[in-house]
């Protein structure tokens, strides 16, 4: 899982650094912005069948692909 | 027609969200207010260090303070009931209503039904006159649609009418904001402070904030205001123009961002925490962080119930081919929302599409243009974009404040 959701940062964000340093803050490092955010949604959405609003998910728990994880493992996905 | 008049008057002192916030009274008013207000915080001071959960004093105090502060604008006393009543139990009934099935259709109804009061008022209000105007309408309209929309989305699933009832009269946030969530609201109000925690943290900051609020609003903004705004002569000579666009700024980050210390901190002092407004806006380095640092609540509930899901349809129903312009075509039609909710006036309407376009322009050009790409990490250039950004702004202050209307 961490390896997919690595592979959408990367695409979302334009940019290989997660990849180099999985754990920057995604916000941080400027990686991530209102259209990040919801571009990121839109792919967890459509990788783990999943149906997301906005306001269901607060930054911290997509801060990081550590917390990603979390998150997704909170919704009961693999 | 004079009564017209006067009522028109009402109505313009009331649109601009400068003059609502029913502080902006006479200084003698303004005095009794602080008092009664500081009377009305010392029981709820006993409290905090006793520990003891502020809920109950604090709806009893905010229906006292509500019934004041609308009653000092002499406007609304039963357009504000019949709206509470109105919303209570809109978002009670759909949340009922929900529980057995999601509809999109009732979805919008109910949707609708929350607005209506604030479209008639803004309606009418065009038109000359006043129907469904209360102190307050604007904000309290904003907690009703994000309620409704929570409780679809499923992020909200039960509703106690004690707290939904407090939600909407908590009286420090009630005329201007900040515009706070349901779900947060509640973990607040729920939450059991420590008396180290409340003697640490909510009491000082609180008055802090209050202190802070007193002097931008009573001092600063009224210096501005009396010495500097209300002296540019009538005439729109360029000189004139320039003046008045840098005073009115001030002026309204000044008086607002005073409003919002000052009701962030009564807060606070009744155990909430509700979020700040400004956080050094004519700092910013571009628009799109402009918007990340004035009158943030209302950027972020826009950017969460608008933008952001606008965005998100477009992207999965797949309308555009490039996420950049689904994004731009939303951040167009957010910020002419916002100029909306402001008033159907035409300035108003222009601010907002002047923003929308201007956060466009600047994404674009901050990603496609050689120039930013080359300089984005040198300091005078930076200097630069801080400069300008905080003069485009002021300019739309300008449009903002219906001068060319006059």
């Amino acid at each position: 899982m961490k390896e997919k959701i690595i592979a959408i940062l990367e695409d979302v964000c334009e940019s290989t650094d997660i990849r180099d340093n999985p754990d920057v803050d995604l916000f941080e490092a400027g990686l991530l912005d209102s259209l990040g955010i919801v571009s990121l949604l839109i792919e967890l959405e459509t990788s783990f069948g999943l149906q997301l609003e906005p306001t269901d998910v607060d930054r911290k728990q997509i801060s990081s692909v550590d917390n990603i994880v979390a998150f997704l493992k909170s919704k009961g996905c693999n | 027609m004079n009564f017209i008049l006067r009522i028109l008057d009402l109505v313009n002192h009331f649109q601009n969200y400068v003059a609502s916030s029913g502080l902006d009274l006479s200084q003698y008013g303004s005095y009794l207010y602080l008092l009664i207000l500081a009377i009305v915080l010392i029981p709820a001071v006993v409290l905090g260090i006793l520990q003891v959960r502020t809920k109950y004093y604090g709806v009893l105090v905010s229906v006292g303070m509500a019934v004041l502060l609308v009653w000092f604008t002499r406007l609304g006393m039963g357009y504000f009931l019949l709206f509470l009543a109105l919303e209570i139990v809109l978002i009670s009934v759909y949340s009922y209503i929900r529980k057995k099935k999601k509809n999109k259709c009732l979805y919008f109804l109910f949707l609708i039904a929350s607005i209506l009061p604030l479209l008639s008022f803004k309606a009418s209000a065009l038109a000359g006159y006043d129907f469904f105007g209360f102190l307050g309408i604007s904000y309290l309209t904003f907690k009703a649609i994000q309620m409704i929309i929570e409780i679809y989305d499923g992020a909200i699933t039960s509703v106690s009418i004690f707290r939904l009832f407090y939600f909407f009269v908590f009286f420090p946030t009630l005329s201007s904001g900040p515009i706070d969530r349901y779900r947060r609201f509640d973990e607040d109000i729920n939450r059991k402070i420590s008396r180290k925690d409340y003697l640490t943290d909510y009491l000082p900051n609180g008055i802090r904030k209050i202190v802070m609020g007193i002097g931008y609003k009573f001092v600063l903004a009224y210096l501005i205001n009396t010495y500097w705004l209300t002296t540019i002569p009538a005439d729109h000579s360029f000189a004139h123009i320039f003046s008045y666009m840098y005073a009115y700024s001030f002026f309204l980050f000044f008086d607002f961002a005073g409003y919002s210390n000052f009701a962030v901190g009564t807060s606070y002092i009744l155990g909430v925490k509700t979020p700040n407004n400004f956080f050094l806006p004519f700092l910013s380095i571009n628009i799109k962080e402009f918007w990340t640092r004035w009158h943030i609540s209302l950027s972020k509930w826009f950017g969460d119930y608008l933008y952001s899901r606008i965005t998100m349809n477009f992207m999965r129903k797949k309308l555009f081919k490039s996420k950049h312009s689904a994004s731009y075509t939303a951040q167009v039609i957010t910020m002419f929302t916002m100029g909306l909710w402001h008033g159907f006036q035409w300035y108003y309407l222009l601010y907002g599409l002047y923003h929308g376009l201007l956060l466009v322009i600047s994404d674009f050009y901050e990603r496609k243009c050689p120039l930013h790409k080359k300089n984005k990490d040198n300091f005078a250039y930076q200097c630069i974009q801080v400069f300008v950004t905080f003069n485009i702004v002021c300019f739309g202050f300008l449009i903002f404040s219906g001068y060319f209307s006059k």
